[in-house]
């Protein structure tokens, strides 16, 4: 049965079909030659046409983040301890990054667990989903959106107010980072695991410590993405604030300060 | 667990590379960021007339159904399916069987609110949650008889949408036009301007 | 006595499993228990937060009341959440969390039937089905998967997505002999709270009726692994006779049940024909208004008739137009009843009386939403003489 252009937009996995898993697969085969890790940095462009460059203030949003590792002999690692310690370590050391580049971090900004849906953020962070998925797929060199070509052109819109308000900076960094294909969590992640994974020439099964992670920047001010990244490598681990301080800084590397 | 979800797990299991080497072709006719459609154009899709004042991104799927887009189908999707038959579903995801008699099929002769309620099925079988439709309302198409709606419903997430809907059924076929976009910042981004091309939406014999 | 019996039974039944849950004790950090509840967790934030979630807060309580009830000393470890999906089905996570669809609420009479199955997916929880299930296929990507645990599971279409997406253990992931067992234990629980012992055959044969009104394709899943509904049915009524062999003279709950239910029967009905099973709605309506009390005969009654006029087989059409008919002289009749009476007559050329029908739905629904049309129809019959 073939896929409706008519699904909601982010499958909760891929299948061997058209529209949105049919997009991917055909991506997936259109890929270069894979390295070890891979990259899909972009950086949008500022009124007077040159790429933008961050001048104020960053807030890091709490990061979607899960640690969920299925070795190969079926070792059971506790991947509760993992994700827990990662979320405290991640916020921490973007923080450190940050000022070394002489960019002023702002406390970590925690979602409520029960944030209710309907409400302004609940959408915002549901609409930055949307965006960071379009982003991920229609960036991609090959599949450039007619409408935009190869620039980064997407937008938050006017909710931002609502961050900026609660914050004071004058930019947000949002993380999604997913260590194993099987892991819990947001649809949309499935998805960019998949196009990373094949990048780097791999079995779909990301397991055995491979990780995945897109990052956004957005200025709060107007509700541009100034800022996209999409990772994929093989190394890294978040259990540790050094490891999760080398997955920061290759997420990080081309932050245009 | 039952054969059937042995089968299904399996599948699921499989690679997506090995699913890439499956698919005979590329999922588009054109690339998978579409073909540019620019404004102020009057385009045929089939029997349908169509002038828009944005740019999309036409991604073509299929004979009978089309999507553009502007800034990917997450963001806006305009759907554009034409000439469904009596017995075909809806969205054209198959036929009516009588060993499948349960869906969404188009028949002759079915009511304007029946044709409003086919959309809506339609819709919640792609996933959709809590859909509304206001102002459901009879249209002409230039001279030809159908009916209009807004659309109001929430992804599988929550992101909530807003949209519009027309049909018609024209020489014994359904024609739809659809669009929806997040009620955050997209949808009254370009409200008006898409609700210009349902008005202008006309049938024109090819 | 004999539920004493079936219940120290069912504590003993098939042993080679893990040991049954202790009320209020959580898994051991680090155990696979403890992981699998993690996963649950996050499926349950999920949930909480899902667009076909029900909030009302009467009906939760009510239906929370009964988990509770049938609990007994694990009332503390569940969370009950009502969804909306139209189908009969129930689960419970392995971490406590509940889960009822509207298409069984639907489809129940008294509150013995609610408890009845909800006995049973608790006994799930209680003997740790999902755990074995857990430990047996060693946390392949396949049994995640079943969970539903960001997969996509086919077969009843949107509501297949659905279960899938809510992470819950559904009813179809259980092994045969969890099920019956479920079923002996499940029963034991709703009995031992006083509940109606034949409720559960009222239900098994509500339910094979319903499976057998379908004429055709694939069983759906929810259906699958249980032991045949025909089983099910000869194991249960035995059970209820064994219980109480002289009859039973206690109140299975229905007031209870329909006072709770009631505002939302409008809902679930309109959801029940949105599935397009035509032969099963007007199997399962026809039951719901062949026991209606007096106020409820209406409603039933016409969304029967809209069952028959969709599905559209010989005869169905005279039978839509004599329920319409009926139904608009029973107290409270749906608007909608006025509009397809007002339809029907305009098909047989009474442009009068056709007129007058659409009025008075004009009238008693002047927020629906196709007015417009009807509007449009009306200024047709009225516009020529």
């Amino acid at each position: 049965m073939r896929m409706s252009p008519l699904q909601v937009s982010a499958p909760r996995r891929p299948r061997p079909s058209r529209g949105w898993a049919g997009l991917l697969a055909c991506l997936l085969a259109l890929a270069p030659a894979f390295a070890a890790a891979y990259d899909q940095n972009r950086i949008a462009t500022g009124p007077d046409g040159k790429p933008v460059r961050i001048q104020g203030s960053v807030v890091v949003i709490e990061p979607d983040l899960e640690l969920s590792l299925v070795t190969a002999g079926g070792l059971e690692e506790p991947r509760r301890a993992w994700s827990e310690a990662a979320r405290q370590h991640y916020p921490v050391e973007v923080a450190r990054w940050l000022e070394r580049k002489g960019i002023r971090p702002l406390p970590a900004f925690d979602l409520p667990d029960d944030l209710p849906a309907d409400s302004r953020l609940g959408q915002l962070v549901r609409l930055h989903e949307a965006v960071a998925l379009s982003i991920a797929v229609y960036t991609r060199k090959g599949s450039y959106l007619a409408t935009k070509g190869d620039r980064l052109d997407w937008t938050l819109g006017e909710g931002v107010a609502e961050l900026r308000e609660a914050t004071g900076a004058d930019y947000a960094l949002f993380s999604y980072i997913r260590d194993s294909y099987t892991s819990e969590g947001r649809a949309a992640l499935r998805v960019l695991g998949v196009l990373a994974g094949l990048a780097t020439g791999q079995l779909v099964d990301i397991g055995g410590g491979r990780q995945v992670a897109v990052a956004t920047l957005v200025d709060l001010r107007t509700g541009q993405v100034v800022w996209f990244n999409l990772m994929a490598r093989q190394t890294g681990d978040l259990r540790t604030p050094q490891g999760t301080a080398d997955t920061v800084d290759e997420l990080l590397e081309d932050l245009p300060l | 667990m039952s054969t059937v979800h042995r089968i299904r797990a399996a599948c699921r299991a499989l690679p997506l590379l090995l699913a890439v080497l499956l698919l005979s072709a590329c999922a588009t006719s054109t690339g998978p960021g579409g073909r540019l459609q620019p404004a102020a154009s009057a385009v045929q899709v089939n029997e349908l007339e169509l002038q828009s004042d944005l740019d999309w991104a036409r991604i073509r799927g299929h004979k009978r159904i089309e999507t553009w887009t502007i800034d990917g189908p997450a963001l806006n999707r305009l759907v554009i399916v034409t000439r469904i038959k009596p017995g075909e579903h809806v969205f054209l995801q198959g036929k009516e069987r009588r060993s499948r008699p349960d869906g969404p099929w188009y028949r002759t002769g079915t009511r304007p609110d029946e044709l409003r309620d086919l959309v809506v099925d339609g819709l919640r079988e792609g996933g959709w949650a809590d859909i509304e439709t206001p102002g459901l309302r009879p249209a002409s198409f230039g001279g030809v008889p159908g009916l209009r709606f807004e659309l109001d419903m929430a992804s599988s997430s929550g992101l909530r949408y807003g949209g519009m809907a027309a049909a018609a059924e024209f020489e014994g076929k359904l024609y739809l036009l659809l669009w929806m976009a997040p009620r955050e910042h997209y949808h009254d981004r370009d409200a008006a301007a898409v609700a210009a091309m349902f008005d202008r939406l006309r049938f024109v014999r090819r | 006595m004999f539920t004493l019996l079936l219940a120290a039974c069912a504590a003993m039944a098939v042993a080679a499993g893990p040991e049954p849950a202790a009320p209020g004790v959580r898994p051991p950090p680090g155990s696979d228990e403890d992981e699998l509840w993690y996963a649950m967790d996050q499926a349950e934030r999920e949930l909480r937060q899902h667009p076909l979630l029900v909030r009302d807060e009467a009906l939760n309580a009510y239906v929370r009341g009964v988990a509770c009830k049938v609990a007994a000393d694990y009332c503390q470890d569940l969370r009950v959440y009502i969804v909306e999906q139209p189908w009969f089905n129930a689960s419970m996570a392995p971490n406590g969390m509940m889960m009822v669809w509207t298409g069984a609420l639907l489809r129940f009479q008294d509150e013995s039937e609610l408890a009845l199955v909800l006995g049973h997916e608790f006994a799930h929880f209680r003997q740790r089905h999902s755990l074995q299930q857990w430990r047996n296929t060693k946390r392949t990507t396949a049994f995640l998967n079943s969970f539903g645990l960001a997969s996509w599971v086919g077969g009843a279409g949107a509501a297949g997505q659905v279960a899938g997406l809510l992470g819950a253990a559904s009813l179809y992931q259980h092994s045969r002999e969890a099920e019956r067992e479920a079923d002996r234990a499940g029963f034991a629980a709703a009995v031992a709270q006083g509940y109606d012992p034949m409720a559960g055959t009222r239900v098994w044969q509500r339910m094979k009726a319903e499976e057998d009104a379908r004429r055709y394709g694939k069983p759906i899943p929810v259906f699958a692994t249980h032991p045949r509904t025909a089983e099910r049915l000869a194991d249960v009524r035995a059970a209820g006779l064994a219980a109480a062999p002289d009859g039973w003279t206690g109140d299975p709950g229905r007031e209870a049940y329909l006072a709770a239910v009631r505002p939302h029967l409008g809902d679930w009905l309109e959801d029940e024909l949105g599935r397009r099973m035509y032969d099963s709605s007007v199997q399962v309506i026809g039951d719901l208004h062949a026991l209606a009390p007096p106020d409820l005969q209406a409603l039933y009654g016409f969304y029967l008739a809209e069952a028959l006029r969709r599905r559209n087989e010989p005869g169905d059409r005279e039978r839509a137009e004599a329920l319409y008919e009926t139904v608009l002289g029973q107290p409270d009749p749906p608007p909608g009843a006025w509009r397809e009476w007002g339809l029907v007559l305009r098909d047989r050329g009474d442009r009068a009386g056709a007129a007058e029908a659409l009025r008075r739905y004009l009238s008693l629904a002047p927020e629906a939403d196709d007015v417009a049309f009807i509007r449009h129809y009306l200024t047709e019959l009225e516009s020529r003489p």
